[in-house]
């Protein structure tokens, strides 16, 4: 068997030890000493490169957001690749390296967190790199170039009304919340409870937090089903949860005398809707604010538009038996 | 035969330098660097943002609905709006960001025809369209939205939504509970009031959430609001 000399594998494995060690290294530093990509955008020379990093692709409604806006992007003449953080922070900024590193010109972004995720977009914009955050909000407002949120208090405060004409004024309900770290979450609850509450007759005897998850929420539901068995309601902060408490309840036989509803206007609750299995969800606009988002980001790569309005509103509409006729899965029928 | 392979294991080397350089398998941060990062973060933003929803509202309520001057005239605003949808819009209007409704602040007098549990109807002079004015539970945007207050003001939406609430109860509180015992039919009214406007049938009756409302006793105002009489 041949074998490497003494000498050069001395060599070899002290410069393996320093490639290791050193590499590491560079995270923040090499990123915040990057050079402003803005300074050659106006000419037009360098390749318009779109990074769309979405929060989760294991629910279908943020499949739909990350796949819009890269197809979007593309249709514009851009180049785009689509990230999955997996609901993971450290998934997130490792992503983010990445695109910092390799040269992306601007980021689509779905936030994990609403304060986590401030610093990896401070450093992407360090590194001269626009980032547009749809859906989700990051707390601040000078990090972003913009950021398109669904206006979930309006959809929920719409939604709160639509429960207490449906429910009536008194009975028991059930809040499933989302993931607690993220604004979505308490601005649809807060709106919910803007209009619930004044209903003293209302009561809500378990709020638990599912994560936005299918599978917790079917857990969650049936572990209160256990010391509850007297409920007129669920509220859920998502689509997804819906369906999770809606198999749970189908499971304890209790599926026709308890109203469930939702949020996001989801494929599978457009359809129990319309077959009365779901009461009601408030319709989101994942396309739009996808399509909005890319062509934002085409105007500021190739267009130089730089006057963006910080936290845009994204409008939301209830959707419920009465008008399930106009609304197909994410969004208004063409 | 060593020497080539010493260039081969030291091209290898640089190779894969290069590749950690763009692809590093990990990274050294100081502990809780990203934590820090993130609460500076929050600090700047919350420095930018309004000290507190509650505060913000009173400014709000001191300031521009005090003075009156971010409303537009229920007949103005009924003509205008037969002239040009869009120019009404545009010109009275504030759009609650990308493809929301439109949301107006309206002034006007008018005599009170009905009351109801949780409305009035006004008759306006002048005008054969009406005024309906909510006298029930205030939850929406509908003045946030009137009053022009800008998502981009808040860090946190979660402050930003806050304020529509403080704003609903101080309508609720400070507008339509010292005046409710005073409205029934044949009364005269000023008033000031906030309106989402989709479409035609939005317009008569116009239906306000009054933020500013007087009766009207022998040609003055007697305002129950602390913001006195309607302008």
């Amino acid at each position: 068997m041949n074998r490497m000399p003494v000498f050069p594998r001395v060599i070899a494995s002290i410069a393996v030890l320093l490639l290791v060690v050193t590499s590491g290294c560079g995270g923040n530093t090499s990123n915040t000493g990057t050079s402003p990509k803005s300074e050659n955008l106006g000419t037009g020379n360098k390749p318009r490169r779109v990074a769309v990093i979405i929060s989760t692709l294991n629910n279908p409604w943020f499949v739909v957001l990350g796949e819009t806006a890269r197809d979007r992007a593309i249709e514009l003449g851009d180049e785009a690749t689509l990230f999955d953080s997996q609901n993971d922070t450290a998934k997130e900024a490792a992503h983010f390296d990445n695109v910092i590193a390799a040269g992306y010109t601007a980021i689509i972004f779905n936030p994990t967190d609403a304060d986590g995720s401030i610093a990896n977009v401070k450093r992407a914009k360090e590194a001269g790199i626009p980032v547009f955050c749809i859906d989700r909000e990051i707390n601040s407002t000078d990090a972003a170039t913009a950021q398109l949120l669904s206006d979930n208090y309006s959809g929920c405060v719409e939604l709160g009304k639509y429960f207490v004409e449906s429910v009536g004024e008194e009975g028991s309900y059930v809040e499933l919340l989302g993931l607690v770290g993220d604004n979505n979450t308490w601005n649809r609850s807060k709106g919910f409870h803007s209009v619930v509450d004044r209903y003293p007759g209302l009561k809500m005897v378990a709020q638990q937090s599912a994560d936005f998850d299918r599978n917790k929420a079917m857990e969650v539901m049936e572990s209160i089903l256990q010391s509850q068995d007297d409920l007129d309601a669920v509220f859920c902060g998502n689509d997804a949860m819906a369906m999770g408490a809606y198999q749970a309840l189908l499971a304890a036989g209790k599926a026709d005398q308890v109203r469930v509803f939702g949020y996001d206007g989801s494929d599978d609750v457009v359809t129990s809707i319309s077959q009365g299995k779901i009461a009601a969800t408030v319709m989101q606009y994942p396309k739009v604010m996808a399509r909005t988002a890319a062509e934002y980001a085409h105007e500021y790569l190739a267009n130089g538009k730089r006057d963006f309005e910080q936290k845009i509103p994204v409008n939301v509409d209830l959707v419920t038996r009465e008008n399930i006729g106009d609304f197909t899965g994410f969004g208004r029928k063409e | 035969m060593a020497r080539r392979r010493l260039f081969l294991y030291g091209g290898l080397l640089i190779a894969s330098g290069i590749a950690c350089c763009f692809f590093p398998l990990f990274h050294i941060r100081p502990l809780g660097g990203e934590r820090s990062a993130t609460g500076h973060q929050s600090r700047v933003a919350d420095e930018s943002a309004p000290a507190n929803p509650a505060e913000f509202a009173e400014s709000f309520w001191a300031g521009p609905l005090r003075e009156g001057e971010v409303a537009t005239d229920v007949t103005a605003l009924w003509k205008a709006f037969e002239a040009d949808t869009s120019r009404a819009r545009s010109e009275y209007g504030n759009q609650a960001g990308l493809g929301g409704a439109w949301y107006f602040c309206v002034r006007g007098r008018g005599i009170v025809e009905t009351v109801e549990k949780n409305w009035l109807i006004l008759a306006v002079a002048g005008d054969s369209r009406h005024v309906r004015l909510d006298l029930g539970v205030v939850v929406d945007n509908t003045v946030r939205e009137s009053l022009g207050v800008k998502a981009s003001s808040f860090a946190n939406s979660q402050d930003f939504n806050a304020v529509s609430a403080e704003l609903n109860r101080r309508v609720e509180q400070k507008v339509i509970a010292p005046n409710r015992p005073l409205l029934k039919p044949g009364v005269e009214v000023e008033f000031v009031g906030c309106a989402r406007i989709g479409g035609q049938s939005d317009l008569d009756p116009i239906r306000l959430i009054p933020i500013r409302l007087s009766v009207i006793a022998n040609g003055h105002s007697t305002g129950a609001d602390d913001g006195g009489p309607a302008p």
